[in-house]
């Protein structure tokens, strides 16, 4: 299909003794929207800057548009935009302003695009960014960078603190942006609902590590609960799946697992069993997958995720 | 004072700010895979007479557009309509509800309640039912809600 917009190897980012990311191997296609999830400190915007450049890897390689990361050429670089979850301009800065600076700086900005995104929002384009409400400068920091139309464009939290209405449209925002230019965009959030909403990727970080990355779809076409009633040991699952999580309550075991080939009436079938199989939200499987991780096993053949 | 005369906004007339391409109700939280949810509710419109055969489908841009999800997933949803010969893709002209033989509302609407019987009966016998019991609290249950004549 598409070439990666962005391909990382081993990627690993040390600071001082932390290690706030490690061995991050992952492969991001054009025309996508990857929405990275994870506990605060978990390398997310580790990840984002490294990407853009601004720090460099300690281990492995991060490529973006076919270049490396660390020594982005110009051409590429002006490809790439990065709404940082610190970035705020001066207080006196109006849209305005932002839209000569921008007009100077990147020649694919689109003036009449980024006029046509304040106006939706019905800010002026004379107001100062310091009396704007935190969704107006949300809104106007992100549309700033969509109007550079970017092939790959990096938002760190973007609709943090926003109201639903003013997510809702950032986030139609970003699609409307990635599907009709076939554009890439990664996202950090730690809502669940609006990844749920917009995602067609999903990885899932935790302590620098990449537990899991899987399309959206994929995940809820194959990931189940299973409830095992029982009084006795737990039913081998090693041939259901990878094992994602699980936890027992009482005499029920239960278990998350991606099914992968087989379906659900063969798995009722494998176990043999009081099962019930249920379809799992993101939001169950991110708190199974951070809570209830199965223990590793020390043998070779121990759960490898 | 009866309750409504408190509602003090009345619509008289509900007026359509732009028409829309198809509704399709989109359940993000459920774990039910988009393009599932998509052909289901395409399904369910044909088995209710809602689109009718030889009915032109909103183009897969359109639709995509128009419920902002990926493009590909309408792809995959009208590639899983097709498969299951409810729709045919036309060359430069379109996806339409299928008008081939076998294929009618009647048709749709006896596989959509087979699959609601399926998924009942599973909890059913899960609860430990025998057949036979669960098809009296069918019956029961049917001749509660028949429509007086």
């Amino acid at each position: 299909m598409n070439d990666p917009t962005v391909q990382t190897t081993d990627l690993g980012r040390d600071f001082g003794e932390v290690n706030a990311l490690g061995d991050l191997s992952m492969t991001v296609p054009g025309g996508t929207i990857l929405t990275l999830l994870g506990p605060n400190g978990a390398g997310k915007t580790t990840l984002l800057r490294i990407l853009m450049g601004l720090i460099e890897p300690t281990r492995g390689e991060a490529t973006v548009l076919g270049k490396p990361a660390r020594s982005l050429p110009a051409d590429i670089a002006s490809q790439v935009a990065y709404v940082g979850d610190r970035c705020e301009p001066a207080s006196w800065i109006t849209p305005a302003t932002l839209l000569d600076i921008q007009t100077s700086a990147t020649k694919t900005f689109d003036e009449a695009l980024f006029r046509d995104y304040c106006k939706q929002r019905e800010i002026p384009l004379k107001r100062p960014y310091g009396s704007m409400s935190k969704g107006q400068r949300r809104w106007v920091l992100t549309s700033l960078a969509l109007a550079c139309r970017p092939r790959l464009i990096l938002l760190d939290e973007p609709a943090d603190g926003l109201d639903p209405s003013a997510r809702k449209a950032l986030y139609d925002a970003i699609r409307d942006h990635v599907y009709q230019n076939d554009a890439t965009a990664i996202v950090t959030t730690h809502i669940i609902s609006d990844v749920q909403r917009v995602a067609d990727e999903v990885a899932i970080i935790d302590a620098g590590r990449l537990i899991l990355h899987a399309p959206l779809e994929d995940l809820r076409e194959s990931v189940r609960q299973v409830e095992i009633v029982t009084n006795g040991s737990p039913p081998d699952m090693s041939k259901m799946g990878s094992l994602l999580g699980c936890v027992q309550w009482g005499n029920t075991i239960v278990v998350w697992v991606n099914r992968e080939c087989l379906d659900d009436d063969e798995i009722r079938h494998q176990l043999g069993a009081d099962v019930r199989i249920r379809h799992v939200g993101l939001e169950q499987l991110y708190l199974a997958i951070l809570d209830h991780q199965p223990a590793l096993k020390s043998s070779e053949e121990g759960e490898t995720l | 004072m009866p309750l409504d005369a408190s509602i003090t906004v009345v619509y008289d007339v509900i007026q359509l700010t732009r028409r829309r391409e198809m509704y399709i109700y989109l359940d993000y939280q459920s774990g039910e895979p988009i393009y599932r949810q998509i052909v289901e509710a395409i399904k369910y419109k044909i088995a209710c007479g809602e689109l009718t055969l030889d009915e032109r489908l909103p183009s897969i841009r359109a639709l995509a557009e128009e419920l902002k999800i990926n493009p590909r997933t309408v792809v995959k949803a009208y590639e899983e309509l097709k498969h299951a010969g409810l729709v045919v893709m036309r060359q430069g002209q379109g996806v339409f509800v299928s008008s081939k033989q076998g294929i009618t509302p009647q048709s749709v609407r006896k596989k959509a309640i087979a699959d609601m019987a399926r998924r009942m009966l599973a909890e059913a016998f899960r609860l430990g039912a025998e057949k036979t019991e669960v098809l009296e609290i069918i019956e029961t249950e049917a001749n509660k809600m028949e429509p007086e004549s």
